[in-house]
């Protein structure tokens, strides 16, 4: 029998709310339209390492601190989910993989692991009480709220142009979190790896390999879901809204010089590796994103001490496939007898 | 005063603002590096190196997308005034033409009669 809990149903329902609302990011290919020429592989490979790591002796603690973020464990759960599709596994053997997922996003987790309630709470109470440092935190201006915001901008759009649309896997956006007797809401962004030099030589011009930038806002109503997607009050902003932040990167506290500093690199290099994708051909786009695919699961093999690259097997497999096209947009009814029939 | 101006496009509000200034319509790196402080941008499609353009800008304009397209998410992230799903715009908006965009109502208007 499949895994009946509450985590797979919790998550089913989260994907499909996220599903609807999503705007297709295409950029700078469809990921649809070329998965099919690794995706199966990959989970085949993502498969075995788990059970390596398994045999080996680790605890699933251990596993999921493997993947450093909860959101990176999210978002390989649906691109797993059509990779299993490719390797015929039955229904209930894809919701049993999809459970054991969803019990390490748990490990990493304070919180629910589907942000059912409209939160992201990954710190715990004494964790979060660390992060959220009234001594760290400083009061905002009109001048200061703007470039912080520009900042997370930038940030948002440089692992984009990193990652493609599957830079979920390096950012984690979690909150809000609250503290007794306030009406202020937090909110915690995390950039995990700005500097991945295996994927782009360029970014070895960046000065910091992680960022984190804490913000305090005013009654803002912040809700973040299982993707995520942070909203907020409509007609409310944030810029307006900010009470105080604080910008770490690599563990060092950031000033407004620096942030501007920082800003301008980032600008800098997302706009030459930019340049760089724009001159790609599909194919080379296609393997790019196996290498972004591999390489977020670098860690695992690390921890097994094997190669974690692109196998050359699956660089041929792209090299002499063909793009599909064959996909639509589909309705909401579409979108849950979908995810009834995939796990 | 508004109700005179025509409405020349319509989308979903997704960050929230009134402001008035020239369009500029991007479309490509150069495009990016032509945009001025005061300027209204207008893309057809989300690419990550337009949101540069849409940091020195006054408020953005989407053909396509949703709340949830990144460019849309960067904008409102920076308290841009956006709106996306503004169908057709880049065809009836032209470089320096000066629009108001109402991004509460998710419309866009041309000049005052």
């Amino acid at each position: 029998m499949a895994p009946t809990s509450n985590l797979v149903d919790d998550f089913r329902d989260a994907i499909l709310e996220v599903w609807q609302r999503d705007g297709k990011t295409t950029w700078p290919i469809d990921l649809n339209s070329v998965s099919h020429l690794f995706i199966g592989d990959f989970d085949k490979e993502f498969l075995e390492d788990i059970q390596a790591l398994q045999k080996k002796g680790l605890t699933s603690n251990e596993i999921c601190r493997l993947f450093v973020i909860p959101q990176r464990i999210i978002r390989l759960i649906m691109p797993f989910v059509q990779g299993m599709g490719a390797l015929r596994l039955s229904r209930d053997k894809r919701a049993e993989h999809v459970h054991y997922l969803l019990s390490l996003v748990d490990e990493l987790k304070y919180g629910d692991p589907s942000n059912r309630d409209g939160r992201n709470i990954v710190l715990s109470p004494e964790e979060s009480s660390i992060v959220i440092d009234e001594s760290r935190l400083s009061p905002s201006d009109d001048q200061s709220s703007r470039l912080v915001h520009l900042l997370c901008g930038v940030l948002w759009a440089y692992t984009e142009t990193l990652f493609f649309k599957t830079h979920g896997f390096v950012r984690e956006f979690h909150g809000p979190y609250l503290r007794p007797g306030e009406d202020r809401e937090y909110l915690v962004r995390d950039f995990v790896c700005l500097m991945p030099v295996e994927l782009w030589e360029d970014c070895s011009k960046l000065r910091y390999s992680k960022a984190r930038i804490v913000t305090a806002y005013d009654q803002l109503n912040l809700t973040v879901d299982i993707y995520n997607h942070v909203s907020i009050q409509k007609e409310k902003n944030y810029v307006n809204s900010l009470q105080s932040y604080y910008v770490e990167c690599d563990g060092k506290l950031l000033g407004s010089w620096e942030i501007e500093q920082f800003y301008r690199e980032l600008s800098e290099v997302m706009a030459i590796v930019n340049k760089r994708v724009e001159s790609m051909s599909w194919k080379m786009r296609a393997e790019k994103y196996a290498e972004i695919f591999w390489y977020c699961k670098k860690n695992l093999k690390n921890r097994l001490g094997e190669d974690y690259t692109v196998p050359h097997r699956i660089r041929r497999k792209i090299l002499n496939g063909q793009l599909e096209s064959k996909h639509r947009q589909m309705g909401e009814r579409e979108l849950k007898v979908l995810l009834r029939l995939a796990f | 005063m508004k109700s005179k101006a025509p409405i020349i496009g319509k989308g979903i509000s997704v960050s929230p603002g009134i402001i008035e200034g020239p369009v500029k319509i991007v479309d490509s790196a150069e495009d990016v590096s032509e945009v001025k402080p005061g300027d209204i941008v207008v893309v057809k499609y989300s690419n990550p190196l337009f949101t540069l353009a849409v940091m020195t800008s006054a408020g953005l304009i989407c053909e396509v997308g949703g709340v949830l397209s990144h460019i849309c998410i960067v904008s409102a992230e920076a308290g841009i005034p956006c709106i996306a799903r503004a169908e057709n715009i880049t065809e009836a908006l032209t470089d320096g033409m000066i629009i108001t965009l109402d991004a509460y109502q998710g419309l866009v208007y041309g000049t005052h009669e």
